[in-house]
């Protein structure tokens, strides 16, 4: 197994509003290893773009970290670093792709510049016309045809899958060690979809880097990731392999969502998809006991009482009391 | 057939300006054609840009098609109906948004919202009224103490259910889904595609499912018609599509349900560029991609043509790939 890269410790993200303090995560504990492909699953709410902005300290002014949580990496704790030397690490060392590409460039330069200016910022010493190369080589690597003519290109004359590949290049130009990847491919078309995830873990292959790859789609996470850790409701419910969680989902949670689904080669004359009750706990009012017993078919009394801790093997933990003797 | 939409077309012309030509225009939809049976469901997927809601919105009216024909029910041509015969037409075709945040007003009752169709349309009482949105809310699993709420007091899968129930006042036969679930969350996603299915085997409704989820379509359609640069490429039962896909298009669309196929050189060597819809190519427009392409594929864009007229393919080299056939 892979030594850890990044080790993120009871971390408690909260959200300040007029009335109430709101807890997006609670008590999440995570560790990325080198080289690897953490898939991160789960529904809108449930803490996994809050955990991103959380590692890159970018949350919004009224977000606050617990102060007993840590984010360890390369032995320093991120949450207590001086915001000059988290700037520093922001874009080379930790790098992210975000959902939307239209709204991650400025729409103003050229792409190519955009990529220059983040080379410099990191490393001064290049020259602008080596960065220029640098920039160029990238566009090579993330497929883009003829790089030298689109390097100039400004954002608006790039598709939305073209656009995706150069915000892959603008992330990975100063060889980041840890990209995390919030829904990247999401607001694309299927066709696009699959050549990003493909550039993705050939990048991975490449550079030895690992990645934080957050998405809602269970199947897409399974197909690529070595590990996956399923959210609800700011914790995390269920942690084991990607093969593991295909053959033997155990949290009712995730077999509920995967029967959910429709699955490809299902039709609706074979099949009834299975539907959950209910929807989505609000975050200031999440239930007492486990925070999916409201919706679970499998809830008995202890549910309703009291949260259950993780249960299981250290390669297969889940949040259940269904499990509470698999130790 | 309950509903035959022959040769729709339509196009957008572009203003002059800097860049553009007056004459120039962006062609949305060029020649397309389909029917559906009553009570049954045809699915179409295709990228973003290729026309799938131009489609659905020319068959409402909503924008005035170029050309084209749409025979439904005993009405004849919906296009050439004048617009004070629409009202009639429209209350029996109806239309759910794929957002239910801003398809709804936030200033009006959940009760007024559902009874809208019906009071356009008038000679209803307000004791009718209300009786009827109780009644509708609970078809689509709200409880008739809701009718008193307003939008926001709802979650999306609710208010996507409000939507449903509005659609369903005016007593529609016709239903046009456009992209009805991709808004709301993964749990809550099978709940309204089951309503949607029960509502369609209760009340015998026809829909057009239109989604960019290529399971969602194949689970939900009867028939699926796959769209590429505003023309149908690919039409068939639905099985029969996923199992034996005949367009290049088709078959890269199928090969992306399965994060496996990344390494398929069809997938990989895939350059997603899509041609201009303004200066539309005389040839089949998916040539520039296309692993099968030959010369004829240039001279004019291929018919959709088959065997029968159940599974019909646009393409001068049909065929079977083999690495879908081997995965089965």
């Amino acid at each position: 197994m892979n030594p850890s890269i990044l080790q993120i410790e009871n971390l408690t993200t909260e959200f300040q509003t007029v009335t109430h303090r709101t807890p997006a995560v609670e008590g999440l504990n995570l560790t990325l290893r080198e080289n690897e492909i953490l898939g991160v699953a789960g529904e809108s709410g449930c803490g996994k773009s809050v955990t991103i902005l959380s590692v890159l300290r970018l949350l919004p002014p009224n977000g606050a970290i617990h102060r007993k949580s840590k984010i360890l990496y390369q032995g320093k704790d991120l949450t207590q670093l001086p915001e000059k030397e988290m700037n520093s690490l922001r874009g080379k060392d930790l790098s992210i792709v975000f959902q939307e590409p239209m709204g991650s460039f400025n729409p103003l330069f050229p792409v190519g510049k955009q990529i220059v200016e983040v080379i410099r910022t990191h490393e001064p010493e290049v020259p602008v016309k080596q960065a220029l190369e640098r920039a160029t080589e990238l566009f090579r690597q993330v497929r883009i045809p003829h790089p030298e003519l689109r390097i100039q290109d400004y954002p608006f004359q790039f598709s939305g899958g073209m656009l995706q590949r150069a915000l892959i290049a603008l992330a990975l130009a100063c060889s980041p060690r840890i990209l995390f990847a919030d829904e990247p491919t999401t607001a694309l078309d299927a066709s696009t979809q699959i050549g990003i995830l493909d550039l993705l873990l050939e990048r991975k292959e490449a550079t030895g880097m690992s990645i934080f790859f957050v998405s809602h789609d269970l199947s897409l996470l399974e197909g690529i990731s070595d590990r996956i850790c399923v959210l609800y409701a700011g914790r995390m419910v269920e942690a084991c392999t990607a093969k593991e969680l295909h053959t033997y989902p155990l949290h009712p949670y995730t077999q509920d969502l995967l029967e959910a689904v429709p699955r490809k080669g299902t039709f609706k004359k074979e099949k009834r998809l299975y539907s959950i009750q209910g929807k989505v706990p609000d975050p200031q009012n999440r239930p007492i006991g486990c925070k999916y017993h409201p919706r679970c078919s499998k809830a008995f009394e202890r549910c309703r009482k009291e949260e259950p801790d993780l249960f299981g093997k250290e390669s297969h933990l889940v949040r259940c009391w269904l499990y509470v003797d698999a130790h | 057939m309950h509903i035959e939409v022959t040769g729709l077309v339509k196009q957008y012309p572009l203003k002059a300006g800097l860049f553009a030509r007056a004459k120039d225009r962006v062609h949305a939809v060029n020649g397309v054609s389909f029917s559906i049976p009553r009570g049954q469901t045809l699915g179409i997927v295709g990228e973003s840009g290729c026309g799938k809601t131009t489609t659905a919105r020319l068959l409402l009216r909503v924008v005035e098609p170029d050309a084209g024909m749409f025979k439904f029910e005993e009405v004849g041509n919906v296009f050439s109906l004048p617009e004070d015969k629409l009202k009639h037409v429209r209350s029996r075709m109806q239309y759910i948004f794929q957002d239910p945040y801003n398809s709804l007003n936030p200033k009006m009752l959940v009760r007024d919202i559902v009874t809208e169709p019906l009071r356009y349309r008038g000679s209803s009482t307000r004791r009718e009224l209300e009786r009827k949105a109780a009644e509708l809310l609970e078809h689509v699993g709200l409880s008739p103490a809701d009718s008193k709420k307003y939008p926001h007091e709802f979650s999306g899968g609710q208010r996507q259910r409000i939507s449903i129930a509005r659609a369903l006042s005016s007593n529609p036969s016709f239903i046009i889904c456009d992209e009805p679930v991709s808004s709301l969350d993964v749990s809550i996603q099978s709940q309204i595609l089951n309503l949607l299915i029960d509502l369609q085997k209760e009340l015998g409704i026809t829909y057009l499912f239109i989604a960019h989820n290529l399971a969602v379509v194949f689970y939900m359609s009867d028939t699926m018609a796959v769209m590429y640069t505003g023309k149908i490429v690919e039409m068939g039962p639905s099985e029969e599509l996923y199992r034996t896909p005949l367009h290049p298009y088709t078959q890269l669309l199928i090969k992306t349900l399965d994060p496996e196929s990344r390494k398929d050189p069809l997938v990989k060597n895939d350059s997603g560029e899509v041609p201009s819809l303004i200066h539309y190519p005389i040839g089949c427009t998916f040539y520039p991609r296309c692993p099968r392409r030959q010369a004829k594929c240039l001279e004019a864009f291929p018919p959709l043509e088959g065997e029968g007229t159940q599974h019909q393919v646009a393409c001068y080299f049909p065929g079977w790939d083999n690495g879908i056939a081997d995965k089965r």
